[in-house]
């Protein structure tokens, strides 16, 4: 549409890549997955559909991935390797497989298949419920402590409060799943990111356990001083706003802005700001969120938990803390690279100025912080504007796209590596917090968090 | 003279003008694709009956599975904005008063554009600025015979006044554009991009690609027009918004 349309359309396009890593979309198990997994695994496949698919996801990986080498990768043979099997696929379900293979070859984040029926199974029409009535939790979540998958946070409202389930909880199996073998087995990798990357796909991968279907039940064995003992619980509706953004499944998101009173010294107080994924609908959200901290003497943002999402939010999220255009780091697609800029926020959106805020500037992250979260975290760590707090993030931060293959499942796919403004990369590695502070036994026996508390600590002797 | 009728007989001109120089295979002076090129889409003549102009449609990202309506307004000399309001995204909006180029969207704020991409926005926002107008280039050179989405075209580069670069391609067959290529500056840097231009059809009598299909970092976007309307653009739509007005403060 002329030129200022195509304009527009561009600038978009290039803000709007994905940072979600690998099955980080914890809330985004559909309701029916196992049986309509199930069901579509078996479903035959029409003639050619198969190679037509697996042609597909080859293809757009060859002329997108953004390393042309693939690392060493010899894409042809893995083409000639794999494409015989994709012919031979009858069955959806082995058409996956091969598929699954095909991404796993690479050896990066941000290559995921997304089935069809996850998407589908958010359709009213065919199940009969909305979205946001189909997404549930069970109102807890995990990390772990060594090499054990822990309770760390409870909703107070949820039915894991409800049935007496408490923070430091050993978590044995979730419906009959032993997550802590996944971590043991960890330390049998040679790479330290290998473990890290093994950590957080435990990590999320438990915490997709305990969330689901709105009605849906999960059985948690516990362990404590107290024993061991089961729990069923029935998933609530998980709070928040529903999102739907382009291919990927929808999801529920929430923006929490506290103001800790006398947390400064002084009177002055501090403002924590938390969000569960960094998806556009919710900046505006965001932005009041941070409005209304602003006269604060210090600002928490808490990441931990955070698995990323549309990456073209770090630089206006980014911009409430800078008082001049700074890039924060730089996309390296294939023949082309694009920075990330932070675009100084000094009026809100009723057009009234607003003052830059400049206070210190704390972020919390953990293993379970990923992908836009880590790249907000380390830009702004580099550039000497934020602290950081807690512990080692994922080491997953690929800019991908989410692409529908012939078959109608989605291929997330990374087309940029990503270098923060000193030149580091994420990927692989993580953000190493200023201060770090593993969650352990004793801080969640006695309540306390001590990431959160270091920051408070150092803004109030800021 | 029927729309129609008269872009028929337009592009048979055209298809004469341009036919000797592709027998004896010498590639055709850049002015004079150019001047063909304006005259196919309706000369200086047609765009001078018009002093604003309001269209309708669409664009879609397949890569991503977004789409969304889109409105462009108009008005001379070189006054513009954009407007979409994308599902699961927002409204992202976008203008250009002759003086300040301004963008507000809901991941980044409201910006005041500089530098490259204001120039930008200056070579491309006059009200005229499809024609082809030598005065507009430092200079203009065919390069090739190329191909572009199955079309064979004279590829011209263009040198703006600002410095920038870009090319041109102009179809063999009738004289219109058929693609460009070219960087979009944006605050993120420079975005190498392919336009091809396809289905061109008349809106008071001015002949417009209605679909334009971009790609860009591997992403294919597709634009389309719906409906144009003219003169009958408010002035008030080239207003500052509040927001950019307390950026200027």
């Amino acid at each position: 549409m002329r030129r200022y349309g195509r304009r527009l359309a561009l600038g978009l396009g290039a803000a709007l890549l994905t940072l979600i890593p690998n099955g980080a979309r914890a809330q985004d198990r559909p309701v029916p997955a196992r049986d309509a997994a199930a069901a579509a695994a078996a479903s035959p496949l029409r003639n050619g559909l198969a190679l037509e698919t697996f042609d597909t996801a080859w293809t757009r990986i060859r002329n997108l991935h953004f390393d042309s080498t693939f690392g060493g990768l010899d894409w042809n043979a893995v083409r000639a390797e794999l494409r015989p099997r994709a012919a031979q696929a009858r069955t959806t379900g082995e058409l996956r497989k091969v598929l699954g293979e095909l991404i796993a070859r690479i050896g990066v984040s941000h290559y995921a298949l997304v089935p069809v029926e996850y998407n589908a199974s958010f359709d009213p029409r065919r199940n009969g419920r909305e979205p946001r009535d189909t997404i549930g939790d069970a109102g807890l979540e995990l990390r772990a402590v060594g090499d054990d998958v822990v309770v760390w946070r409870v909703a107070p409202d949820g039915p894991a409060a409800a049935a007496g389930v408490t923070p430091g909880a050993l978590v044995r199996a979730v419906d009959g799943f032993d997550p802590n073998a996944g971590l043991r087995n960890r330390h049998a990798l040679a790479e330290p990111h290998e473990q890290q990357l093994a950590l957080t796909r435990v990590l999320y991968g438990v915490n997709r356990l305990v969330q689901g279907g709105v009605g849906d039940s999960v059985t948690l064995k516990l362990a404590s001083p107290d024993g061991d003992r089961g729990v069923t619980l029935r998933l609530r509706p998980t709070p928040g706003q529903l999102v739907k953004f382009g291919n990927l499944p929808p999801s529920m998101v929430s923006v929490r802005q506290t103001v800790i009173a006398g947390g400064g010294a002084g009177d002055g107080c501090i403002g924590l700001v938390t969000f569960t994924s960094w998806m556009a609908p919710i900046a505006t959200a965001i932005d009041k969120a941070v409005d209304a901290v602003r006269h604060c003497q210090g600002i928490v943002i808490d990441l931990r938990g955070n698995p990323g999402g549309v990456g073209g939010m770090v630089m206006g999220v980014g911009g409430h803390f800078v008082d001049s255009v700074q890039p924060l780091g730089t996309m390296k697609l294939r023949g082309n690279e694009l920075k990330f800029v932070l675009n100084p926020r000094r009026v809100d959106p009723r057009g009234q100025p607003v003052p830059v805020y400049a206070g210190p500037l704390a972020i919390l992250v953990d293993a379970m912080t990923a992908s836009t979260s880590e790249i907000f975290a380390a830009g702004m760590q580099a550039i000497g504007r934020a602290r950081v707090f807690g512990e080692l993030t994922a080491g997953q931060a690929l800019p991908a796209l989410a692409s529908k293959l012939p078959n109608g499942d989605v291929l997330m796919h990374a087309i940029a590596d990503y270098l923060v403004v000193d030149g580091k990369r994420i990927e692989g590695r993580g953000v190493v917090p200023d201060q770090l502070l593993p969650l352990t036994f004793g801080d969640l026996a006695a309540g306390r968090d001590a990431p959160l508390q270091a920051a408070l600590d150092w803004i109030a002797n800021y | 003279m029927s729309a129609t009728r008269r872009t028929g007989t337009r592009l048979l001109a055209l298809a004469l003008l341009l036919a000797p120089a592709a027998v004896s295979a010498q590639l055709p002076a850049a002015a004079d694709l150019m001047a063909a090129y304006n005259k196919a889409i309706g000369g200086e003549a047609a765009f001078a009956k018009h002093q604003a102009m309001h269209m309708t449609g669409s664009f879609a990202i397949a890569s991503m599975g977004m789409s969304a309506g889109m409105e462009v307004f108009s008005a001379r000399p070189n006054k513009m904005f954009t407007i979409t309001n994308i599902p699961g995204l927002g409204e992202m909006r976008q203008g250009y008063d002759g003086e300040t180029a301004w963008c507000i969207d809901p991941m980044r704020g409201a910006r005041i554009l500089e530098g490259p991409e204001l120039a930008m926005i200056k070579d491309q926002a006059g009200f005229d600025s499809d024609l082809r107008v030598m005065s507009r280039f430092k200079s203009a050179e065919t390069v090739e015979k190329a191909t572009f989405g199955g079309q064979e075209c004279y590829k011209v580069k263009l040198v703006w006044l600002s410095g920038r670069e870009s090319f041109d391609c102009y179809g063999t067959a009738n004289g219109l554009l058929v693609a460009r290529i070219e960087s979009q500056e944006s605050d993120m840097g420079k975005i190498e991009a392919v336009t091809l231009l396809q289905d061109y059809t008349d809106f008071g009598g001015i002949l417009v690609a209605k679909k334009t299909v971009v790609t860009a970092m591997g992403m294919e976007q597709v634009l389309s027009i719906d409906k144009i309307e003219f003169d009958a653009v408010d002035p008030a739509k080239f207003e500052l918004p509040a927001e950019i007005k307390a950026l200027k403060k």
